[in-house]
């Protein structure tokens, strides 16, 4: 293949690559993976659900704690994080492995992970 | 996104908003808009939905046998919600196994552990290493649950390894009659054998004990090659590495090759945790598809000179870090198994299907071997296998795709991964399954009122 089109594949595929970035935030494993909610129900709810993700930078999830990376979500305010735990939101599952959560717990569970208080 | 209504859920909402009207400004009004709204059940991808009447999860035995002996209607039993069939959706109970999580025992002679039936997957590998044990094998994602994984038969990939339900040496199982049945090979063994595979049509699993094997590392290595290639090297993959799979780049003539073997060898650094699990790449893929679609032959040039962007460094580490990946991107998926020997003419056959008709798909297609077992609804009883998986993007319709493949798998004497999509009832499936009516039998004995059917359940098992 000539080179200059090679380069214009890199290029596009570099391009392409960057539509959508969201800005990168710090995440630890380790920060987020020792987080738990005081209270021992929800603690053990969050265990096996949210943390599956929110806790592990792979994931792509805000990570537990990380207030810059959760500060424009919560700036959509309750219903919006609402709606995106219950119904799901790019890579978040519905209901985000909770089956059973009622919109109590939800927010109980965002105003944890985010550090701020979430009330509707 | 749409959800249809059943006749029950129209006339529920019906009354409600009558009430609303009788109601006029009435404090009870304020009241009632007060009440927690009801909230849908969806599945992972989205694609299933429902109203349940109850979401319950259960803290123990005791609360579990009750929620089952005093349920008004039909119970269905929910994991994590990764699949993506019809298996969960319910107007009756939505059962959660959240709180039955977590190691229960183990035995060090004979490397078996018991584990509580809600376990997810990802939470299992840490406390099984603790104990010096781990699983024989995974799939290459974690997010079901324990008991979500058995009912289906889930699988990872070796041509000498089988699905995680042949591995359960043992079960506990809460009836629809609240009975509590301790399941193995001696204790009631017909039920046992198909409880292994159960779809959750014969109870709720509460422990599951499995056959494990030491902890041990795997090194991990990937490569990109021809499609072609790798299909005429099978053999020499399938024999050479332990676990061997390939992800077969739609519309282009590459491949990614993945294979993973067990190693004495120190555990390599961690790697980006935005690298993890090739998701940057698959990104890459969806936007080139994104912008290429209308010009196909440029879009295989670009996705086929995506190998000169691509580089793999080798990975060592523990076994379950190794299998498991995070999938960022959510899809839906159909998958079939065929005979081991039916599958390089099946993926061919799909992949000119693709290509003759430019079928709108990006995502990669999965190729897996698992091994033969005698599990009476397993996808693999009584024949080695070669699991072939579509996908389709959440948000792009998979209807026609998938239409459009199904009936190559048919060709190929196909068995729908009961956790996936597909289109077949039981006048299809009982051909396919030569102990098919074992499990019938087992079923209705147990769940004789069919209290843990619902509608894709009453179909697939023939049950009117």
């Amino acid at each position: 293949m000539p080179t200059i089109r090679y380069a214009a594949l890199l290029v596009a595929a570099v391009l392409l690559s960057a539509c959508g970035d969201e800005p990168k935030t710090q995440a630890t494993r380790s920060e987020a993976g020792s987080a738990a909610p005081t209270d021992t129900a929800l603690a053990q709810v969050y265990a096996n659900s949210c943390k599956l993700c929110h806790a592990n930078p792979a994931a792509g999830a805000p990570m537990t704690g990380d207030k810059k990376a959760w500060e424009p979500r919560v700036l959509q305010g309750a219903d919006t994080l609402l709606d995106h735990a219950i119904n799901g939101y790019n890579g978040m599952p519905p209901m985000g492995m909770c089956m059973q959560c009622s919109e109590e717990e939800f927010l109980a569970l965002i105003s944890f992970m985010s550090g701020q208080s979430i009330q509707q | 996104m749409t959800m249809d209504l059943t006749r029950r859920q129209l006339l529920q909402r019906a009354s409600i908003i009558g009430a609303f009207t009788a109601l006029g400004s009435s404090p009870a009004l304020a009241e009632l808009l007060r009440a927690p709204r009801l909230i849908p059940w969806r599945n992972w991808s989205g694609g299933q939905s429902c109203l349940p009447a109850a979401r319950l999860a259960p803290k123990n035995l005791d609360e579990l046998t009750q929620v089952i002996r005093q349920a008004p209607g039909k119970i269905r039993p929910v994991g994590s919600a990764h699949s993506f069939s019809a298996l969960v959706p319910t107007d009756g109970t939505l059962l959660s196994m959240s709180y039955f999580t977590g190691l229960l025992d183990h035995d060090p002679n004979t490397l078996q552990a018991e584990f509580a039936a809600g376990t997810p997957m990802s939470r299992m590998g840490t406390p099984l290493k603790d104990i010096g044990q781990a699983l024989q094998n995974m799939a290459d994602i974690d997010y079901q649950t324990l008991a979500g994984a058995i009912s289906t038969s889930t699988h990872g990939t070796g041509k000498t390894f089988q699905s995680y339900s042949a591995h359960v040496s043992g079960l506990q199982l809460v009836t629809a009659s609240g009975e509590v049945l301790d399941c193995d090979s001696t204790h009631h063994p017909e039920v046992f054998s198909a409880a292994r595979v159960s779809l959750g049509a014969l109870g709720v699993a509460s422990k599951i004990r499995l056959q494990n094997r030491p902890a041990y590392r795997l090194r991990e290595r990937q490569w990109i090659a021809k499609t072609e290639e790798l299909l005429e090297d099978i053999d020499k993959n399938t024999q050479e590495n332990q676990h061997w799979e390939m992800l077969v780049v739609t519309h282009s003539d590459y491949a990614l090759s993945i294979a993973l073997n067990e190693t004495t060898d120190p555990a390599t650094p961690p790697i980006p945790a935005d690298e993890e699990g090739g998701n940057e790449f698959v990104t890459l893929i969806e936007k080139i598809d994104k912008y290429g679609s209308d010009f196909p032959d440029l879009r295989r040039t670009m996705l086929n000179n995506l190998r000169h962007l691509a580089s793999f460094d080798d990975r060592v580490g523990d076994s379950f870090d190794i299998y498991a990946n995070v999938r960022t991107v959510r899809f839906n998926e159909m998958e079939y198994s065929v005979p081991a020997e039916y599958g390089p003419a099946c993926l061919r056959e799909i992949i000119k299907l693709i290509q003759d008709k430019d079928l709108r798909t990006w995502f990669p297609i999965e190729y897996r071997y698992v091994k033969a077992d005698d599990i009476p609804l397993s996808m693999f009883e009584g024949r080695d296998s070669c699991s072939i998986s579509v996908h389709q993007h959440y948000q792009m319709d998979h209807h026609n795709f998938f239409a459009a493949v199904e009936p190559i798998f048919w060709k190929y004497n196909g068995r729908p991964h009961w956790g996936k999509l597909h289109t077949l009832n039981a006048k299809n499936l009982q051909p396919l399954y030569p102990r098919w009516r074992e499990f019938i039998e087992v079923r209705q004995a147990l769940d004789p009122s069919g209290k843990f059917l619902n509608a894709h359940l009453m179909s697939i098992l023939g049950v009117s």
